[in-house]
């Protein structure tokens, strides 16, 4: 039995079943399929308009179905009924067709069918909708030219490519324009780079390397189209030449200063900004050689820049004393070094307000608003920033005097028995901690408080407090509150009150402020206030004796005087910095 | 510091219109630019026309992602410009004396004007409307900026066009017979023809921007040719 294959495809599977089962009962003489049957359907049905004027349309057929099948291409357009049939079947090539210029309407929707017809039937394709504007779709630029190109006055070659419009795109009436892009490669690379030519038909490339091989290709679009196919390879070779290395050099150098400059200024900013604080605001000593300017409550604390200058730059250790006049001793003669040490004008007897160079303690708001009573005044410890002045290093020995004063002044009505401290030895050392909490509890106390003498008795009726810091120098520094203890004893208050004149807001004026001279400063945010002792002999800072004097002196300065509430001490004003505000 | 910094740049700003195109901008408002030679009006004018083309084609493709033309029937109805007459091919545009080039181009323009911003109201609203039904709105919310941004753009065109014309009567190019354009009776045909549409909905928008996009591309070809037969093929 004669079975054609080709029955199988164009027959529906039902109908191979039926016939594999009847197989046997059709036993025909004749064959049953004859293995034609209608044409199957045209595909991939495509238009494209390589120059936005005419425009060909192709198609894949499907099977003839064994017999000769004919395609025919029929259209309609836009707002219209009547059906049109292709006008050149040939110009293209085979299920192409051509539109030409006088069938070609541009914005006008043209609804496109083939069909395709041999004698048992005809089969139509789905219907293609297309609006020459969209389909324009131009060929690839012509003529492509790649050639290295030396310029007498300069030494380096650059590549020069020249391409032309596709063959057939009319560029002189404005009705095309095309833009153009560029691919480029090495030989020994493996990715493109692409550059976008716009409208021109030629581009350059500079700074060629020598010995190199270059593959040039280039494609155009129209308006908002497709992209072309690429225009066939262009090689351009690049001799040997000797290429100028002055230019990466340059290039190199430039970088390397400019970052020389932008160090070198952070660094003399840096310097600057704390010579500007020395001379204007704060002494500075160097304990630590860390560079720290402090304003207020401003820090200009910079441990990174620091480090970076301490790398650079590393600070020569400089022994800084005060008063001591280093020229005088190296002369090495004797009589020197006695008035190298103890100079006339040091420590400098300056008191008046009015020096620019003073730190402005300011107390702060809460403080101020608390309005204090009559007759105890007293104010927030923390005018003094005591928090920040005990924080200090373990290098410092902490005294805390309570006692001396008390003898000293006859006036008061104050009674010591109660708050006799255990301990009168001034070298009664106290861990900076705890004593800072003694005297946070001060910090935190207001109106009519009393001290809590539950840790600390001595702490409890503090008049003065002498902190006196061993510095890396031997060099002691002392700090002494004592305007609580003129206060204090002198004045019949209360027993365990820190008497500390309160400077209210309305209290103060402009020019009315309190100086403290700072003695030293730490990190975050520390100001060592201090007070200076003028001593007309200025022994080296020995404690007891200078004390001792100090304190007679001021209570028996006070003894004449008779200090109202609140009264500053004027006498404060010759010996120290410190102005206290009058009440 | 920051002072000079803002004269720096006060100073190069204020120079680069000087040394960009050596001649004033043009006020848009009534004003005739003298001063602009023509074949530069010509290339402004050409590139605010391929700026609303892309404009149109983006918002189209959008609107062609969010509602594929999946339906099989033959497009929608007639673009409310098909009564303006237009050269549909190259030789034909090529035939057309400048006068009437010009004149089809600006009327072209004028009956974009309200249905463009009518659509931009459109959009606005059904992005509103998604919002506050909190329903999963597809349009992306900037299509509406870009309607209205488009519908600017046009207006903007359209005043150019009409510099232009002016500009090639007042240098002889063209005669004087070109009607004004710009009264409301001569583009009461085009635009009545459109407000007559009762609905708007999405298949009516999508409609709206392909014969958008459409007359774009003619008034852009159109743009082209004129400043070609005007100007010399050096130009071109």
């Amino acid at each position: 039995m004669w079975f054609p294959v080709s029955c199988q495809r164009t027959w529906g599977k039902m109908w191979e079943k039926f016939l594999v089962t009847l197989m046997p009962l059709l036993l025909l003489p004749f064959p049953i399929c004859t293995g034609v049957s209608p044409p199957g359907q045209p595909v991939h049905l495509n238009c494209r308009s390589p120059e936005k004027e005419t425009f060909t349309c192709r198609w894949e057929p499907g099977s003839d179905g064994g017999l000769t099948t004919m395609y025919h291409l029929f259209y309609q357009r836009e707002n219209s009924d009547e059906t049109f049939e292709c006008p050149d079947y040939q110009s293209a090539g085979d299920h192409s067709c051509f539109f030409d210029r006088t069938h070609t309407f541009i914005w006008v929707t043209y609804n496109i069918t083939i069909v395709a017809s041999n004698s048992l039937g005809r089969t139509r394709s789905d219907p293609l909708e297309v609006d020459v504007m969209d389909i324009v779709y131009p060929n690839a630029p012509e003529n492509l030219t790649a050639s290295v190109v030396f310029l007498s006055s300069e030494e380096s070659p650059y590549l020069l490519m020249t391409w032309e419009p596709p063959h057939g795109l009319d560029v002189h009436s404005g009705w095309i324009t095309p833009t153009y892009q560029l691919r480029i490669k090495q030989k020994k690379e493996n990715e493109w780079e692409e550059y976008i030519s716009g409208k021109q038909t030629q581009f350059e490339i500079y700074s060629l390397p020598p010995e190199a091989l270059f593959m040039v290709q280039v494609q155009c679009k129209i308006d908002h189209g497709l992209w072309s196919e690429w225009s066939p390879m262009v090689y351009a070779e690049v001799p040997n030449y000797t290429r100028p290395d002055k230019s990466d050099w340059i290039v190199v150098g430039v970088f390397l200063s400019f970052i020389v400059l932008v160090g070198t200024f952070i660094l003399t900013v840096k310097r600057k900004l704390c010579v500007f604080c020395q001379q204007t605001f704060i002494e500075l000593h160097l304990p630590r050689n860390i560079v720290v300017c402090t304003i207020g409550k401003v820090t200009f604390e910079s441990s990174f820049f620091s480090s970076i200058k301490h790398c650079v730059l590393p600070p020569v250790p400089v022994p800084k004393i005060r008063g001591f006049d280093v020229q005088l001793l190296k002369s090495g003669r004797p009589e020197d070094i006695l008035s190298a040490v103890f100079q006339q004008g040091f420590p400098p007897t300056v008191s008046c307000k009015d020096q620019s160079e003073y730190l402005v303690v300011s107390d702060s708001k809460e403080s101020m608003m608390n309005s204090p009573t009559e007759q105890t005044r007293t104010a927030n410890l923390s005018d003094y920033k005591w928090q920040s002045i005990l924080h200090l290093s373990e290098e410092a020995n902490w005294e805390v005097d309570g006692e001396q004063n008390l003898e000293r002044c006859e006036d008061q009505d104050y009674t010591p028995e109660s708050h006799r401290p255990t301990s009168t030895e001034n070298t009664s050392m106290f861990n900076p901690p705890s004593f800072y909490a003694d005297l946070q509890s001060i910090q935190n106390f207001s109106d009519q408080q009393q001290i809590d003498a539950s840790e600390n008795p001595v702490a409890k009726h503090i008049n003065y407090i002498k902190i006196r810091v061993n510095s890396q120098n031997n060099r002691d520094e002392e700090l002494h509150m004592d305007r609580t203890a003129v206060n204090m004893f002198c004045t019949s208050t209360a027993v365990g009150y820190v008497d500390i004149s309160n400077v209210t807001e309305e209290e103060l004026g402009e020019n009315q402020f309190n100086y403290s001279k700072v003695s030293g400063v730490d990190t975050n945010n520390v100001l060592l206030l201090q007070r200076e002792i003028v001593q007309p002999k200025s022994p080296p800072f020995g404690e007891k004796e200078n004390l001792e004097e100090f304190t007679s002196q001021r209570s028996c300065y006070l003894d004449k005087t008779g200090p109202t509430p609140g009264e500053v001490n004027t006498g404060l004003k010759d010996n120290g910095y410190v102005d206290t505000m009058p009440m | 510091m920051r002072p000079v910094w803002f004269a720096i740049l006060a100073i190069v700003f204020s120079e680069v219109p000087l040394r960009a195109g050596s001649a004033p901008i043009c006020a848009q408002n009534g004003a005739v630019c003298n001063s602009l030679p023509l074949a530069d009006l010509l290339d402004r004018v050409i590139q605010q026309s391929a700026r609303v083309q892309g404009i149109s084609n983006d918002l189209h493709s959008e609107f062609e992602q969010h509602f594929p033309p999946s339906r099989n029937q033959i497009r929608r109805q007639k673009c409310h410009t098909y009564n303006i007459l237009t050269p549909d091919g190259k030789e034909n545009a090529q035939r057309l004396a400048r006068e009437e080039l010009t004149e089809v181009i600006l009327r072209l323009l004028g009956a974009w004007g309200d249905p463009l911003s009518q659509l931009h109201h459109r959009m606005a609203q059904q992005d509103q409307e998604g919002e506050q039904e909190e329903k999963q709105n597809d349009f992306n919310p900037l299509s509406s900026n870009r309607a209205l941004e488009m519908s600017d753009m046009v207006q903007e065109l359209r005043n150019g066009v009409e510099r232009v014309a002016e500009k090639m009567q007042l240098l002889g190019v063209i005669s004087n017979t070109l009607r004004d354009l710009s009264s409301p009776d001569a583009l009461v045909s085009s635009s009545s023809s459109f407000s007559k549409r009762s609905e708007f909905n999405v298949m009516d928008h999508q409609d709206l921007l392909y014969c958008f996009r459409r007359d774009s591309n003619k008034v852009q070809s159109y743009l082209r040719i004129l400043k070609c037969t005007i100007l010399t093929e050096q130009n071109c």
